[in-house]
This record gives C-alpha cells, sequence and structure tokens, in this order.
C-alpha cells in the first residue's frame, strides 16, 4: 500500500499532503512501519522453519525501507533505497545456505536439524555472513543502511520509531541466532553422519554473495553512488558519501576503517591466543554431563522452544480476548482486501500476457510521446 | 595529533585499559571479601588468574568455530575500546560515532554464542538462550537513554556529547541534565555487565556456569582477558554520557571507581533474579526513559 502512494504522488508530493495540521502522511506511514518492523520480526522468533522465519523477516526489513523513505530526510531516504539492496544480498545469501541445508538433509524443520557446521561449512559461512548482514552488526552492509535510518530517526525527532528500529533489530539478532544455531550448531543429529557438502554448482553463488555482502559493507559507497542518483532523480537533497562511507557534514562513519581495526584486533587476539598451550580438537560426545556418559543413544541438545523465557512473557499477553479478537478483525480485513487483488492476479497464465502486452504498448507510448 | 603520538596511543590504549581492569576486578574480589568479612586474595588476582590459564597444558575444543570466535570476542572488544573516547585519546571518534560503537559491542556477544553453539553443550545454549534474552532486554533502556540524549543535544557523535557536558559546567552533567535517563541507564549497565541481581546468564549453581561450561585453559583465559577490558569499557560509556566525561586520567579513574562501586555495592546483597523479572524491570526502565525524552522534547 505504502508503494502504491509513493507510486501515486512521489515523495516530493506525500510532504505536501498533510491530513491536518498535527498529522501528516508521512507520520501515518512511519508508524505503520513500525509496526511492520517489530511485529513480524518477534512473530519469527518463535518460527520452527527455517523458510517460514526469513519469510517473516522479509517483510520486517520492509518495515525499515518503509521507515527510511517516509522519514523523507536526505539521510533516511537513503538509508532506506539503500536497504533495499542489502536486504536482496543478505536474504539470497541465507536462503542459498538453508536451500544448501535442505538439498541434502531433506528437511528445514529447525527442532530436527543441528551441528551441521562439521558437515557443510561453506553453507555455514555463508549463513553466518548473511545472519551477520540482516542484524545490521558491522563489518557487513546491513549495517550501513541501518546506521543511516537510525540516524535519520534520531536527528529529526522520532525518537519512538527510532526505537522500534532498535526494538526490531535486537529481535532479529535473536530470531537469526535460533536460525544458525539450530541448523549448524549444537549436536549433530546421527541421521546426519553421510552428510556431504554441496556441490560447487551451489557453493559459488554462496561464496560470490559472502564477497558482495562484505564488500558493499566495507565499500558502501559503491551502492550510495547509485542511490545518491535516485535521490538526485527524485529532485532530493543527494547523501554526501565517500568511497567507504558517509562524508564528514552528514555524519562520522567509515566502514573501512572500522573493518581494519577490526581485522587489528583480530590479529593480536590471535597473537595472544598462541601464547596459549597447544589445543586438541575434540568429538561432540566428550563432552561435561556432569558426570553422566554420553554417547550415541543419549540425545543432548537444546533447540526446542528456544527462547522459553520469551515465549512465557509473550504467550500469555497473545492469547488474551482483545488481542485475539484485533488479530482476528484484522485477519478477516486481509482476507476481504485480498479479493480485490485476486481479480488482478488471476493466476491465469493469459491474464498475465494480457498485462506484459498492455505494458509494453504504455512504454512505447510513453517513449514515442517523449520525442 | 602526531603520527607518533598516535601510534603509541594505539599500542598503550588496551594494555592501559587491561591494566585499570585489572584493578578494578581485584577491587571487586577484596569489596566482596571485606563485605562478607573474608581478608579476600590480593589486589591484581584477575592477572594472576589470566597467567594460570594461559599456562595449563591442556586446551581443549570443539572444532575451528570454537577457536575463532574467542578471536571474535577479544578483537570485537578491542574494536569497539579505540571508538570510545578517553582523555587525551579519541582520534578514532571521527570514523564512528555512538550508534557504532553500540552496535559494535553486538560483535563480541555474536561471537561467543556462536563458539558456545559449536560446543554442543546444552548448559552452553540455554546460557547464550538467555543472554541474548537478557542483551533485548538491557539494550533497550540503554538505546532509549541515548536516543533522549541525542535527540537533545542534536548529535550522535559520543565525542559532541562529552564536549557539551564539560562546556556547560557540573550542571550540564547527563546524570543531572537528565536525571530519569541517567538512572535508567545505570540500571541497564548493570544487566550489561552481569552483575547480580542479573547474572541469570552464568548461573553456576543451575546450568553448569552456562556459556562457560565447555571453556577452558586459554580459552576461558582469553575469556577472562575480554571480561576485564570490557568492564572499564562500558563503564567509561557511561561516564561519557551520563558524568561528563573526563579531562583527566585521575579524574576519570576517580570516576571509574565510583560507578564501580554502586554497581557492586548493589551486586552484593541482592540474589539471582529470573529473565521474566528481569523484563518486569526492563519494560518499566524504558518507560521511564520514555518519560525522560518526553521532559527534554517539552
Amino acid at each position: 500500500m505504502t508503494m502504491f502512494l509513493f507510486a501515486g504522488f512521489g515523495l516530493t508530493a506525500l510532504n505536501i499532503v498533510t491530513l491536518n495540521k498535527y498529522v501528516s502522511v508521512n507520520e501515518v506511514l512511519m508508524i505503520i512501519g513500525a509496526f511492520t518492523m517489530v511485529v513480524p520480526t518477534f512473530t519469527a522468533l518463535f518460527q520452527h522453519d527455517a523458510k517460514e522465519l526469513m519469510t517473516w523477516h522479509s517483510i520486517g526489513q520492509g518495515g525499515y525501507m518503509i521507515v527510511g523513505i517516509a522519514s523523507s530526510t536526505t539521510l533516511g531516504v537513503a538509508g532506506g533505497l539503500f536497504h533495499v539492496f542489502n536486504h536482496m544480498t543478505y536474504v539470497s545469501l541465507i536462503l542459498f545456505s538453508i536451500a544448501a541445508v535442505e538439498y541434502r538433509t531433506g528437511t528445514t524443520n529447525l527442532n530436527k536439524l543441528g551441528g551441521l557446521i562439521k558437515k557443510q561449512p561453506v553453507a555455514y559461512l555463508g549463513m553466518l555472513f548473511g545472519i551477520i548482514g540482516l542484524a545490521g552488526i558491522p563489518p557487513m552492509n546491513g549495517f550501513v543502511s541501518k546506521w543511516l535510518i537510525y540516524r535519520a530517526l534520531i536527528l529529526s525527532g522520532h525518537p519512538f520509531i527510532a526505537l522500534a528500529a532498535f526494538f526490531a533489530t535486537l529481535g532479529t539478532i535473536l530470531s537469526v541466532y535460533k536460525l544458525i544455531h539450530n541448523m549448524f550448531l549444537g549436536q549433530l543429529p546421527e541421521r546426519y553422519n553421510d552428510i556431504k557438502e554441496v556441490g560447487w554448482g551451489m557453493k559459488l553463488p554462496i561464496i560470490f554473495m559472502m564477497a558482495v555482502v562484505w564488500l558493499t559493507g566495507a565499500f558502501p559507497g559503491i551502492v550510495l553512488s547509485v542511490v545518491a542518483d535516485i535521490q538526485k532523480s527524485l529532485g532530493l537533497e543527494a547523501i554526501a558519501y565517500s568511497a567507504h562511507g558517509v562524508a564528514a557534514e552528514m555524519g562520522q562513519l567509515n566502514m573501512l576503517v572500522i573493518n581494519i581495526v577490526f581485522m587489528g584486533g583480530l590479529f593480536v587476539s590471535w597473537l595472544i591466543y598462541l601464547a596459549g598451550g597447544k589445543r586438541k580438537h575434540i568429538g561432540q560426545y566428550d563432552n561435561y554431563a556432569a558426570g553422566h556418559f554420553l554417547d550415541k543413544s543419549v540425545p543432548y541438545n537444546y533447540n526446542y522452544n528456544f527462547y522459553a523465557g520469551m515465549d512465557h512473557i509473550f504467550e500469555g499477553a497473545i492469547h488474551k480476548p482483545p488481542v485475539k479478537r484485533a488479530e482476528q478483525a484484522l485477519a478477516a480485513f486481509v482476507s476481504g482486501m485480498s479479493e480485490y487483488v485476486r481479480r488482478i492476479f488471476t493466476g491465469n497464465i493469459t491474464t498475465y500476457a494480457a498485462y506484459v502486452v498492455a505494458a509494453v504498448v504504455v512504454i512505447l507510448l510513453v517513449l514515442g510521446g517523449g520525442r | 595529533m602526531s603520527t607518533l603520538s598516535l601510534v603509541v596511543w594505539i599500542i598503550a590504549y588496551p594494555v592501559i585499559i587491561f591494566c585499570i581492569g585489572v584493578l578494578l576486578g581485584g577491587y571487586e574480589r577484596k569489596f566482596s571479601a571485606r563485605v562478607e568479612r573474608r581478608i579476600g586474595p590480593s589486589w591484581i588476582q584477575p592477572f594472576y588468574d589470566v597467567i594460570k590459564l594461559m599456562n595449563k597444558k591442556t586446551n581443549v575444543s570443539h572444532g575451528y568455530m570454537h577457536d575463532v570466535a574467542i578471536l571474535m570476542l577479544l578483537g570485537g572488544t578491542l574494536l569497539t575500546l579505540y571508538f570510545v573516547p578517553v582523555p587525551g585519546f579519541s582520534y578514532f571518534s571521527q570514523f564512528g560515532d555512538f550508534l557504532v560503537i553500540s552496535y559494535l559491542l553486538l560483535i563480541p556477544s555474536l561471537g561467543m554464542a556462536l563458539g558456545v553453539g559449536e560446543t554442543a553443550n546444552p548448559n552452553g545454549s540455554i546460557g547464550i538462550s538467555r543472554a541474548l534474552q537478557m542483551l533485548a532486554g538491557y539494550e533497550v533502556p540503554f538505546i532509549l537513554t541515548f536516543i533522549g540524549v541525542a535527540m537533545k543535544e542534536q548529535t550522535t557523535s559520543m565525542l559532541d556529547i562529552i564536549n557539551i557536558q564539560q562546556a556547560g559546567g557540573f550542571m550540564a552533567w547527563g546524570l543531572i541534565a537528565h536525571p530519569l535517563l541517567g538512572v535508567a541507564a545505570l540500571i541497564a549497565l548493570q544487566g550489561m555487565l552481569n552483575e547480580k541481581p542479573f547474572e541469570v546468564i552464568v548461573a553456576p549453581h543451575e546450568i553448569a556456569t552456562g556459556p562457560m561450561t565447555e571453556m577452558g585453559g586459554k580459552y576461558l583465559g582469553i575469556m577472562f582477558i575480554q571480561h576485564l577490558i570490557a568492564l572499564p569499557l562500558e563503564l567509561t560509556i557511561y561516564i561519557n554520557l551520563f558524568l561528563g566525561g573526563a579531562t583527566n586520567w585521575l579524574e576519570y579513574l576517580v570516576k571509574l571507581f565510583v560507578v564501580w562501586t554502586a554497581l557492586i555495592s548493589v551486586n552484593m546483597v541482592f540474589g539471582r533474579f529470573r529473565i521474566d523479572s528481569w523484563w518486569k524491570i526492563s519494560l518499566p526502565l524504558a518507560a521511564l526513559g520514555v518519560i525522560g525524552i518526553m521532559l527534554n522534547i517539552a
């Protein structure tokens, strides 16, 4: 709906359209965006299927884009547009990894997987880079766009929308850790002992997307140049960017320095690590179990209902009658709306073909009219 | 700042902070011993602990992520350290503001979580599950207090916030100018540093010290080093935001010890809270922050 509004009125028009003296369309859109961030992210926390979890996050991250663009500040719009690109990169990376796991194990049920890091290290690394990007932690690209959005929200005086953005980020960290832990960490079930890494056809896309997620994080200028062009074409002030961050007049961010200092920190830690004695790798059954002996017959893992404490807190609230009624009303509203949408997306291939022809005709007319 | 003094600072800064961390850690041991009418260990006992652990002959790990995680833990903390300004050294503040610092602080947590996950011990996983739920709990009030301060001063740079407080004198200190935010952040800091009553992550009698269950030898040693660096680091963030930073190292040390004494005094008299009890504290704290922001805007 938001996108339709943008398409219909344009950004500058949105600034002029005000419902009354106190509430502007921007504010309404930002509140919709805030709910879009928080609610799906915390729904994702309690999913038991990897792909369903990621689907909820795709909705949640859409909220950041809406909030960024609706803030209609230079930084916010740049952040929202940059986030569209970032979301495309890290979500496809995570889905590649999930696909690699599903290809070998045949399941994406988070309660049945575990310990696959030993068997599929490349898929694990892809997932790791992807979740660092998704959670918006430096040094990956997701951090840059989120930084732009937070700064825009704080400086333009929207503390509660900014808080919703932070809160959703924390929810994201929790749920992506559940995702990587339940798939790749913890105890490896016996039935997956013969799993092998996927072939190069599936490994190469993962490695390529890892490089994209990291490089656009270290050198956000590559993408920000495009974002600045988009802003200019929309008639907005373009973001002042540098090759590795945001120019000094728009705030302090230099991702290259962050990367270099991080490498330095890792190097010093490695030296300290080497100063200690020689390490030995041990198997998963060689583990502390309070005096019990562990072997293949003993399941010794914690992944079902990973955030039990949080479940306990939210469960009571979710089942209260007002919440239930609101949820049912919303569901009824959405299914009613969907009836109209279904008339456009009929599922009939000839209808879609007619759309394509119509679009081509319109484009040709527009181009011809331009001359 | 000349290149030479910059290089000297870059090398000396983590070492100085580590030494301060050792003193703060030793002070905590001594303080709790005196409260319990014991003599207590020496003032630099944490240093002896680190030396002992690093010299252990048996160092077992559960795989490569376990090894890398320990590097991410310490490397991420060192990274964060450089972006936090202290008296005389604020070179890196031009490359990252408070928003960057608050997100860099997540790298050690994430690294540790991944490493503990690979140890395949449910005690560790439960500890991490609790740690992340706690994180969500204390970050909300902490970030809210920062949003309040940043909106009032119209900057997200930590250095600017320090300068504004120092220019305004004692009455411009965050704790005095916006007391609600200051108090909320102080309680969130208690959770950040894992002090009782918010110590459910480690819970030694219940889940075998949680994340540290499968850590031993140099792995535990590096975790100790990280803790001793993170301790002054997180206190410094609070001092910079709410106690006017510091103009010289003496003032800085005094402020560190005052805030730390307040936190460990609370630590001594409380038992351990459950996760949901912590949320019952955290949400009113966030509300306190909201009221503080409202007052600031008005």
